[in-house]
């Protein structure tokens, strides 16, 4: 039977209750115990706390594995925005939008509206081409 | 000085053609970045790992020799996992430092390339020295509109197609502090109380006891500030979530006003509490 990791946390849980029960036995009857009774709960208890912890050991692996998925799927968008960044970086692109910018101001200084618009364009395309 | 009014006004209506096209503006991101940056900061920390994985070897100093070997086990199979946590705790890292850099308003240092079409002006003898010198401004401020649009756009995108997979990577996370890391505190607070109670309770030197009893609060308040490192920790991650879904939900409207005051206070919450739980 697979369990999903709820399951498990809630399993943990209950193993430490059982041992926190069976330990407050022991010590709230301390005295009417012989030391084998004392001993046989005792081994009870640790064995009862490591399930717990055995427990929480598998829970963590249930949740890791229940959201690789998700995991996979944050790297690459992560790796993307890396890339991204990457990109603007570029010297390449720079040098686009150097080359774009003269145009721009070319035309600029020569007082043609239309070309401003057209090498404004021109400048935002080379600013922003995606080179991913 | 009438060139140079002239300059002035053609300057002027250069840069309004120029941000009309572009259909952009320069906006300051500057509190998702804040943000961003103490999230990425506060991934980083993963004592809270080390810890889980150390769980078993801490339990043998209570624990009785018949239960060292299951202990060994556990030690394995923690050790196993260790690397997957601290994956996780570098993704988010990651994914939140490109975020804030995407957020962030300052071009990146590529200013001496822009002085380029000045120069080349010059040299096509298109202007002179003086209207060379504010075309490059202009070229400057044209540039970083055009890049901070587009950074505007990834950071948008980024922020849509990652929300559902940050959530469930955070969350889980969040599950693993919450449930795995506390129980563990649980436990040893358990173990503790085991191993010092039937020696105290076969005791019969008053002193004796006094200092047992010393010792075990001792050790029981070690757990508790790990306990306390834990739950610090866990409010860490909330906010970190709840602050992505906030991106998320106006992502549209990132320089929306009230997002970026909350942005500010999500980052200065994280950084209160990331600063006392490094002191823990």
């Amino acid at each position: 039977m697979k369990l999903t990791s709820e399951e498990a946390f809630e399993l943990s849980r209950r193993f430490r209750e059982l041992s926190v029960a069976l330990g407050n036995v022991r010590f709230s009857r301390w005295k009417e115990l012989s030391p084998a009774q004392r001993r046989t709960i005792e081994d009870a208890e640790w064995s009862l706390l490591n399930a717990s912890s055995d427990m929480i050991t598998s829970a963590v692996g249930i949740v890791l594995d229940e959201t690789e998925a998700s995991f996979r799927t944050l790297q690459r968008s992560t790796d993307k925005a890396k890339r991204a960044l990457q990109t603007l970086k570029t010297v390449r692109r720079v040098i686009n939008v150097a080359i774009a910018a003269v145009g721009l101001a070319a035309a600029i200084v020569s007082r043609d509206p239309g070309a401003i618009a057209k090498n404004a364009k021109g400048l935002f395309d080379a600013a922003t081409e995606d080179d991913t | 000085m009438r060139q140079t009014q002239s300059i002035t006004l053609r300057i002027q209506l250069f840069l309004l053609t120029g941000l009309v096209v572009l259909g952009v503006g320069c906006a300051n991101l500057a509190a998702i970045r804040e943000f961003a940056d103490i999230s990425a900061q506060s991934a980083a920390h993963t004592a809270l790992v080390t810890q889980y994985v150390e769980f078993p070897e801490r339990q043998k100093q209570f624990q009785p020799s018949s239960q060292h070997a299951r202990l060994d086990q556990m030690s394995r199979e923690r050790a196993a996992q260790k690397e997957r946590l601290l994956l996780r705790h570098a993704l988010i890292e990651e994914y939140m430092d490109a975020l804030g850099q995407l957020a962030t308003d300052e071009p990146v240092t590529y200013d001496k390339d822009i002085d380029a079409p000045g120069k080349a002006i010059v040299a096509n003898k298109f202007a002179g020295e003086n209207d060379a010198g504010a075309l490059r401004s202009v070229s400057k401020i044209l540039f970083r509109a055009s890049t901070d649009g587009w950074r505007q756009r990834k950071l948008r995108e980024l922020i849509a197609e990652s929300n559902s997979p940050f959530q469930e990577v955070v969350g889980a996370l969040k599950r693993i502090v919450d449930q795995a890391f506390a129980g563990d505190t649980e436990n040893e607070e358990i173990a503790i109380r085991n191993y010092y109670q039937p020696i105290i309770l076969s005791s019969k030197d008053k002193a004796g006891i006094a200092a047992l009893e010393e010792w075990r609060d001792t050790r029981l308040a070690e757990v508790r500030m790990r306990r306390q490192a834990i739950t610090d920790y866990s409010e860490v991650l909330s906010k970190i979530a709840s602050g992505h879904q906030k991106l998320y939900d106006k992502r549209d409207d990132l320089d929306n006003k009230d997002l970026l005051q909350l942005m500010s206070r999500y980052a200065k919450h994280l950084r209160k509490r990331f600063d006392t739980l490094k002191k823990l």
